[in-house]
């Protein structure tokens, strides 16, 4: 696996679940918890989704 | 730029306000980018040499729903559909149907980015990876849905008209090629078949969804009407005449064997020797066409999941969209398989998100409320009676002497 490739299925998803993460943490503070989880939501399955299919497809 | 805010009652997303040509240049790109694709030739091998009246049939069904929509919910001009659903119906039901819908966008939007990659990659970078292309093309879409709203807008009213100009090029000048027999038998397969093809088509007019979602965006809501009639209208005919010219100039059109009609028509330009091959012009056309499409479609993703969640910002979900867009963009494993999901469930069944559920959701809403005003006439009617019986005695009382001045 290339770094570029690393970056790009990897590293990116993992940055940007972290920003949802706090965004999340950031309604729930507020008291917004629809959209708490809304975000929470997202975050996961995007997060999931895409780390999961990159490391099958290096894996397969 | 397009602010956010709350305000006391709850959450509301605010887009910012647009005007009516505005409105309806976005709505056209993104209704009539898919003649750059492989869409021209899917319909004219589904249509044969009748396939330019399908897009014609589609939005006279199109405008007639717009009609009907519009006749029965007159709030729909001035308000966010989802918004009056809420009120109508319940949260609970327009929430899912929110996120449904931005399920819709987001698939329709991966499976656009990959198939105009791959476009690019057949057509102009034949040795470029398309992660790359993906990619440079996403991070462009981000940094235009991240603009929003309005910046939307007006960049399409900006390149709608330079795209316009590009099409009327890019169909006239083939002309040299065009052959009047091969349009006949006009009706291709046959006036039931054409209808068919007609309602399956009307997919590709996602304008009506669209219009009673963002009405109340506009700056004139006398306008909502018009925006509907004049994108659905450009949209049919720009897709009607490529059709035209594309049945007319290549005489295997009608098989599907042509990827990619626009881009056959640019390069078969022969008009003289300083004038030929023009597939240049169609690259810039079919990319800031690309750029509108994927960029919209993703601020729509992003603009039905905050409201289904009732949140005040839509920016902040952008980056994960765009990289579930960038996966979902990567399952097909090539471009006939990304054809193919197009024309078996796309083209089969998104007529049930453009025309079914605005129609049959107006016709519930319509319902409900007539419901409603007549509960409401019964219990006025009730309580005018009460109100007419205080009054008669209210002047009993006055003529017996019982007034402000004589009890004091």
């Amino acid at each position: 696996m290339s770094v570029f490739e690393f970056v790009l299925s990897i590293a990116v998803p993992i940055l940007i679940a972290i920003y949802t993460v706090n965004v999340t943490i950031w309604y729930w503070k507020r008291r917004n918890r629809l959209a708490a989880v809304g975000s929470g939501l997202l975050a996961l399955l995007g997060a999931g989704f895409s780390i999961g299919y990159f490391t099958m497809r290096v894996l397969l | 730029m397009s602010d956010q805010s709350t305000d006391g009652k709850g959450v509301v997303l605010r887009t910012g306000r647009v005007g009516t040509v505005e409105l309806a240049a976005l709505l056209t790109v993104y209704g009539s980018t898919d003649i750059f694709l492989s869409f021209p030739s899917r319909l004219a091998e589904h249509s044969a040499q009748g396939a330019f009246f399908t897009p014609l049939l589609s939005a006279v069904l199109m405008l007639a729903a717009l009609f009907v929509v519009f006749l029965l919910q007159r709030s729909v001009a001035k308000r966010n559909w989802l918004e009056s659903l809420d009120e109508t119906l319940t949260p609970y039901l327009t929430m899912p149907l929110a996120l449904a819908l931005s399920c819709y966008f987001l698939l329709q939007t991966a499976l656009n980015a990959r198939e105009f990659s791959e476009t690019i990659i057949t057509t102009v970078l034949p040795a470029t990876p398309t992660s790359i292309i993906i990619l440079l093309l996403l991070l462009t879409v981000f940094y235009y849905a991240m603009a929003g709203y309005e910046g939307l807008t007006r960049v399409s009213i900006l390149l709608g008209g330079v795209m316009l100009v590009g099409l009327i090029v890019l169909t006239l000048l083939p002309m040299t090629w065009f052959r009047r027999e091969l349009l006949f038998p006009i009706l291709g397969n046959g006036p039931l078949a054409l209808a068919k093809s007609g309602f399956r088509n009307t997919g590709e007019f996602p304008q009506l969804l669209l219009i009673m979602i963002l009405a109340a965006t506009l700056r004139n809501h006398k306008h909502t009407l018009r925006v509907g009639i004049m994108s659905i209208s450009f949209s049919a005919v720009i897709m009607s005449v490529v059709l035209l010219v594309f049945i007319g100039t290549f005489a295997s059109a009608v098989t599907g064997t042509v990827p990619f009609p626009m881009y056959q028509l640019a390069r078969v330009i022969y008009v003289g020797r300083y004038v030929q091959r023009l597939e240049s012009v169609f690259v810039f056309l079919w990319i800031s066409a690309a750029v509108i499409k994927l960029g919209f479609g993703l601020w729509l993703t992003g603009y039905l999941y905050a409201h289904a969640f009732r949140m005040p910002l839509y920016r902040p979900l952008l980056p994960m969209f765009i990289v579930l867009i960038y996966v979902l963009a990567f399952l097909p494993p090539d471009l006939p398989t990304v054809q193919m999901l197009y024309a078996n469930y796309f083209e089969k069944y998104s007529w049930i998100v453009t025309l079914a559920l605005p129609v049959g959701l107006a016709l519930i809403a319509r319902f409900i409320q007539w419901i409603k005003s007549r509960r409401h006439r019964k219990k006025k009617r009730g309580s005018g009676k009460g109100d007419e019986e205080s009054r008669e005695s209210g002047t009993a009382r006055a003529r017996s002497g019982f007034r402000k001045g004589v009890l004091r």
